[in-house]
């Protein structure tokens, strides 16, 4: 390869990273590849080094105060690390936690060098000092404790960020408050809750004997055991939660795989994503699913037959006639299909859902939590029960004041919103055909948790709205069972709304009605829930409520 | 879809020794398919769903992984096959991905990477080289990596034009990869004792 060929093939595996190559650029660089074999190698060579970016790439910014630069091209002379060293391990921590649940978004946040206020770590004297253990000996680390944490007995004295660590051997009690643990290497980051009583066994290993641990683990800590009632709990890169109260233990599986001891020192059994195991000391494990991870189904999200001043909502399924394969690798999304045609001719063309059957008209009454109930009660009789749904919601809104207005939202499955007819949000689920086959510009923000997304809550583009009423489209829906959940809220530019502790604004929900006592004191349960379990946050500010024009 | 109608399938179920053994295996070489699929797939959540879905589907088909054989090869095999089923689900989506017979042609130049251990050398390189980044562009990578930032964000942030953005990027990506080639070219001409 010609150093001019060597830097066509840089210019053209950059922009095909940031997916921005052309159609001519597409065309030479696969003509490069396919042509060529020392640009394959030079190819996989960049794919390498922007993998390794993803995964690692500020190892090394740690201990750089003396280095000499020479990228020439860039100008850089003299270069000394920047003031806030991130360690990979840190880094990876923060990825990490992007992709996994809720409660993960903590270690983004702590990881990024600035002390929480929320550090309530005694600084009494005579207590267990931060740097009594040898660093080389320590395989935990303390990131956060509220609380008094005892350690082997004795208080622990506050240190700096990252430098109160723990050794094998080491028991901690603490019985109120929160606790926050990322352990080395393995990078396994845990949360702990009272009443608990816990011992460090290693970079890889606890040891519970009381209170309640949520983990999430990369894949560089697969493997990460837990000990609870004399079995051990390994994980296969996941997140999980392990409580153990009066000899009775649960573990919850929220993403991935887990595999735990079936007896005492027995055969392993593999848990997956929302299962839940529960064993006493001694006894076999018994399996169970649980929907939703115990999301709050409210009673308010019943749906409610179309009414005057409501946002009108169509509800399709297919035939009870119609048979459809129920499994498939990957799941297909024979529902989401049929909508494509309709978002792309800008909600026009009702063409592609001629052989969709239509269920009861319902009222829009927001989205928010699980809405298993929608389907039973918007199917007919001639509406198939097992398969997929969609509800099309439709009407002329207007904003509450003008302004420039995005939505957030996601959903399992599939959760579009179009203004005007032009898509302007797609919250659904990575597998659906909406996601996959439509190209609505949105963002994920995996550091804001979502109750039901691992990748965080998505956003929509910013639009500019005035006095004038705009049609809204909003399509809900779900690709084959009864478990469905969304969350669909407003954001206004400019407006302040209050945050969570972790960061995240409490944007409103989209609501084109007020709700009701009950229903407001539903969704506050909701949003208190959402809150105390990391999960999310919204709110329902005075003011926020869009008007549905006839 | 979080439920689902039908049985849940049996649970896999292996003996402790062959659970440790795929820990063990897979921990070893967690990283390089980490690499591996990252490199093939973008964006990176979709690398990380066929990631934990081919360890899900590796653990699934252990019993036919014969001990002492070559994990790595196994693997990689396994993650292709999710890479490919996946592709040709995305096919709609992703109009600027590379054409199946390319993605061969680059696995089996990264099986070759693999088994000469090339990348070793390569990642230590990298990681010297990103310490020689001006905060600036630091600062730009990490939007760019560790945030996952759109380029249209990394613009709004950085009151540059997109055009601009995907300019710097290329400038900052040329100039980590020339430095990592002299980085190894060095490397290469240092005399052994």
């Amino acid at each position: 390869m010609t150093p001019e060929q060597h830097k066509q093939l840089q210019a053209l595996a950059s922009a095909y990273l940031d997916d921005h190559l052309s159609g001519e650029e597409h065309q030479a660089l696969e003509s490069m590849l396919r042509d060529n074999a020392a640009a394959r190698r030079a190819f996989v060579d960049m794919l390498h080094d922007h993998a390794v970016l993803h995964w690692e790439y500020m190892e090394s910014d740690r201990d750089s105060a003396e280095e000499v630069a020479f990228i020439s091209e860039l100008g850089v002379e003299d270069e000394v690390a920047s003031n806030q060293p991130r360690s990979a391990l840190q880094t990876w921590l923060a990825i990490a936690a992007c992709v996994a649940l809720s409660l993960l978004a903590l270690s983004l946040i702590f990881s990024l060098g600035e002390k929480p206020d929320s550090l309530q770590l005694s600084e009494a004297t005579g207590t267990r000092a931060a740097s009594d253990t040898a660093e080389a000996d320590l395989v935990v680390y303390l990131t956060r404790a509220e609380g008094e944490l005892l350690c082997n007995g004795e208080l622990q004295e506050a240190g700096q960020q990252g430098q109160v660590g723990f050794k094998p051997g080491d028991t901690l009690t603490l019985e109120r408050g929160l606790l926050e643990l990322d352990f080395r290497d393995s990078d396994v980051h845990a949360i702990a809750v009272p009443p608990l009583k816990m011992t460090v066994l290693s970079n890889m290993a606890v040891k519970l004997d009381r209170g309640e641990l949520k983990l999430h683990v990369p894949p560089q800590g697969v493997g990460f055991e837990v000990e609870t009632q004399e079995r051990k709990i390994i994980d296969l890169g996941t997140s999980f939660v392990v409580s153990t109260v009066a000899e009775q233990s649960h573990i919850l599986v929220l993403d991935g795989k887990v595999s735990v001891e079936d007896t005492p020192g027995g055969e392993q059994l593999s848990l997956e994503k929302g299962e839940v195991a529960s064993f006493r000391r001694g006894g076999k494990v018994d399996i169970r699913r649980r929907a939703l991870e115990g999301l709050p189904d409210l009673a308010g999200n019943t749906p409610l037959d179309a009414r005057p001043g409501s946002l009108r909502g169509r509800f399709f399924a297919f035939a009870n006639t119609t048979k459809l394969p129920i499994k498939t690798f990957p799941p297909e999304d024979y529902m989401g299909r049929h909508f494509v045609p309709l978002v792309e001719s800008g909600f026009s063309d009702e063409g592609s859902l001629a052989d969709l059957v239509e269920g009861h008209t319902l009222a829009f009454n927001g989205i928010a939590g699980a809405h298993n109930k929608l389907a039973d009660y918007a199917r007919t009789s001639e509406s198939n029960r097992y398969y997929p749904w969609m509800v099309w919601y439709q009407g002329q809104v207007k904003a509450p004041k003008p302004g420039r207005y995005r939505f957030w939202g996601y959903a399992d499955n599939s959760l579009l919103v179009a203004i005007n007819g032009k898509a302007v949000l797609n919250g659904s689920r990575f597998d659906t055909a909406l996601r996959e086959e439509l190209a609505v510009k949105s963002e994920r923000h995996p550091s804001f948790p979502c109750f039901n997304a691992t990748a965080g809550i998505a956003s929509g583009e910013w639009i500019e709205l005035g006095n004038e009423p705009v049609r809204i489209d909003i399509l809900f829906g779900e690709v084959g069972n009864r478990y469905t959940s969304g969350i669909l809220m407003i954001e206004r530019e400019g407006e302040q709304y209050s945050h969570t502790y972790w960061g995240q604004p409490r944007w409103p929900i989209f609501l084109t009605e007020k709700p009701d006592g009950q229903r407001a004191a539903e969704l506050k349960q909701l949003n208190d829930y959402l809150e105390n379990n990391l999960k999310g946050s919204f709110s329902i500010p005075e003011g926020s409520i869009w008007r549905v024009v006839e | 879809m979080q439920g689902d109608e039908n049985q849940a399938p049996d649970p896999v179920v292996h003996s402790q020794e062959r659970t440790e053994e795929f820990l063990r295996l897979l921990t070893e070489h967690d990283r390089i398919f980490s690499i591996y699929v990252t490199g093939l797939v973008q964006p990176l959540q979709d690398a990380q769903d066929i990631l934990q879905e081919g360890k899900i589907v590796m653990w699934r088909h252990f019993d036919k992984f014969k001990s002492g054989t070559n994990f790595r090869a196994w693997g990689r095999k396994i993650l292709l096959r999710q890479i490919l089923a996946y592709r040709r689900k995305m096919k709609h989506r992703r109009h600027g991905q590379l054409n199946e017979d390319i993605l061969i042609m680059l696995d089996a130049e990264m099986d070759s990477a693999m088994r000469e251990k090339r990348w070793v050398e390569r990642e230590q390189a990298l990681r010297e080289c990103l310490r020689k980044l001006k905060p600036e562009q630091r600062e730009l990578i990490e939007q760019r990596y560790r945030d996952e930032a759109s380029i249209e964000k990394i613009s709004r942030h950085t009151d540059k034009s997109e055009t601009a953005v995907y300019q710097l990027l290329y400038r900052i990506r040329k100039a980590l990869q020339d430095c990592v080639q002299l980085t190894l070219n060095e490397a290469d001409s240092k005399p052994t004792s």
